[in-house]
């Protein structure tokens, strides 16, 4: 979003790994090699594996407790987004300023669908909402049940997309598919600007700031080592991977720097009524409803994304269920379309994570977490009193690093010291290194954020001149 | 019968591509380095119910050979989810334990017969 809110400026020029999906010859199945991480379903199968491509072996992040994923394709994870789009509220903003105008800016570039409904006051309100995506059966239950019982401290409603759902495509296994191009993606504004000289192929190592700018040591896919000039930079390679470039350019080996992350709890809905049975018409592979827990009422503040279960296939499930894997097939389209995925976010809280860079190139990250049981038992409440079974039993607690909610490293604010941004992204202790990615953020509340990324990037690059 | 025949054989529904399906299935193995396995091996030599077998060694060892491979054979295939209908979705969520009481005599009865007792 910094590049195109630079657009149409000369000598703007954009060092990019750029990995496509074009010409991927994998199989795609890494995700079932014998000891691979834990990963999102979003970024399993042949058509999105480019995503991750290299990244492993170019940018390695070692740890027991943070599964990380790094992406060097163009448009990096943008390619597996969920979609969802939502304002950080007061204090929700940690150290950034008011992002208003930049919000709207970016809102009317991507397109935003949803409602104005009851989640409009956690949400912000969109200048120019498209309708909702279609929902399905079960997540119209869910949110008639709610209207009629409106449980205390459960706000929900419409699922907030950067999606033109005019011309969205209805269609099975959403996440393991090609995007929609109806789905916002990064890359497809990098494939429309006038005046960006985007240069594929390579992987920043490191800056040095000279009399004349900055010098940017990049190595390249095919091999070879290369520096290019520039008066200033923007660093936007992804939370991860911009920590390492700031902490290889100072040769640091010691520092840990903090980090944040949204853990996600992940628990199966059952509406009986729905065994076996679909929707006349197909629903929407996406989040379709989102859910807020109040603080006053649960300790801290939570969101959660309610899903159909057409956006994977049943096969990432069968495994789990104690059949044999043809009758757990079986079990599973009878119960599929029962079935509501509710994905509730933790907010991050700092502590005593932290992120290292080591001298053989590697980042180490550490990230105790806890899953909280009190919180699962309130989520099976609070869902039983919208018309639908769960069992705390069911539940999966995905931990640090699977939420890919990755922010904090360099933050912003006030009075920044080492390894922190001024208010208008640029790096302390710097002339011309600018920051405007997830390492900005101080704060991470529940809640998906990569539009307030979209948005201060935005505010960043319109403010260099 | 090669293995990749017979994981199709256990795993494939009627209809699905098989001749397309097992080299898919031999790339896919070689990709993600997917070793030997000897009980997997006896057991196709022997003709064993793989379905069967599969469910009492993932209860033994859920990442053990045989529930790797045919997590691979069934990402290829992209298990689609055809809906069974109300009448029969119920039935098929109560016919469950008892196919999964009879795959568990006829698996440990395999597994037993071909020397994979584990």
């Amino acid at each position: 979003m910094a590049a195109w809110a630079l657009r149409g400026r000369p000598g703007v020029q954009m060092l990019d790994a750029g990995h496509t999906a074009a010409g991927l010859t994998s199989v795609g199945l890494e995700h079932l090699r014998a000891g691979a991480p834990p990963v999102s379903l979003k970024l399993r199968g042949p058509a999105v594996e480019f995503i991750t491509r290299d990244a492993a072996r170019l940018t390695p992040v070692v740890s027991a407790s943070f599964p990380a994923v790094v992406s060097l394709a163009k448009g990096g994870l943008g390619n597996a987004w969920g979609g969802g789009v939502y304002r950080f509220r007061d204090g929700e903003l940690g150290g950034l300023p008011d992002l208003t105008p930049h919000y709207d800016a970016v809102s009317r570039h991507i397109g935003v669908c949803g409602a104005n409904d009851d989640l409009g006051a956690e949400f912000g309100l969109e200048p120019e909402l498209l309708p909702p995506l279609r929902i399905g059966r079960n997540a119209r239950a869910m949110l008639e049940n709610y209207k009629r019982a409106r449980p205390a401290g459960v706000t929900l409603g419409h699922a907030r997309l950067a999606v033109r759902s005019g011309e969205y495509t209805y269609r099975a296994n959403e996440f393991t598919s090609a995007g929609d191009p109806a789905r916002y993606c990064p890359a497809s504004t990098l494939d429309s600007l006038p005046g960006l000289t985007y240069s594929p192929g390579w992987v920043a190592r490191r800056f040095r700031e000279t009399e004349a700018g900055v010098e940017v040591e990049a190595v390249g896919l095919q091999g070879g080592c290369e520096t290019f000039r520039a008066r200033r930079l923007i660093l936007a390679a992804g939370t991860l991977n911009t920590a390492r470039i700031v902490l290889r350019s100072f040769d640091d080996f010691a520092t840990r720097l903090p980090l944040l992350d949204n853990p996600i709890t992940a628990l199966p809905l059952v509406r009986w009524s729905g065994v076996g049975r679909g929707d006349d018409a197909p629903e929407s592979g996406m989040a379709q409803l989102n859910i807020v827990l109040a603080a006053e009422r649960f300790g801290r503040k939570f969101q959660g994304s309610l899903y159909g279960t057409r956006g994977a296939p049943p096969i990432e499930f069968a495994h789990r269920l104690p059949f044999s894997l043809t009758t757990n097939l079986r079990v599973l389209r009878a119960l599929l379309p029962a079935v509501t995925l509710a994905m509730v976010f933790h907010p991050a809280a700092p502590g005593a994570q932290y992120l290292r860079l080591r001298p053989d190139g590697a980042l180490e990250a550490d990230y105790p977490w806890r899953a909280d049981d009190a919180l699962t038992l309130e989520l099976v409440r609070v869902f039983r009193s919208l018309g639908f079974w769960a069992h705390a039993g069911m539940a999966h607690h995905a931990g640090p690093g699977q939420g890919i909610h990755y922010a904090g490293t360099l933050p912003m604010t006030e009075r920044p010291g080492r390894y922190q941004l001024h208010r208008d992204g640029r790096l302390e202790g710097t002339r011309a290194v600018y920051v405007c990615d997830g390492s900005c953020f101080s704060h991470l509340p529940a809640k998906n954020l990569t539009f307030t990324i979209m948005a201060n990037a935005h505010r960043i690059a319109s403010g260099l001149r | 019968m090669n293995e990749a025949e017979a994981m199709a054989g256990a795993f494939a529904r009627r209809g699905a591509p098989v001749g397309e399906l097992c080299a898919a299935y031999e790339r896919a193995l070689v990709a993600l380095e997917i070793p030997n396995d000897p009980v997997v091996d006896r057991l196709v030599a022997g003709g064993a119910d793989l379905n069967a077998a599969e469910m009492v060694l993932r209860r033994r060892d859920p990442e053990n050979g045989l529930t790797r491979r045919a997590r691979v054979m069934l990402t290829l295939l992209e298990a689609g989810q055809d809906l069974p209908g109300r009448g029969a979705g119920w039935a098929a969520l109560l016919a469950a334990p008892f196919a999964g009481a009879w795959h568990w005599i006829a698996g440990s009865a395999a597994l037993w017969r071909h020397g994979c007792r584990g």
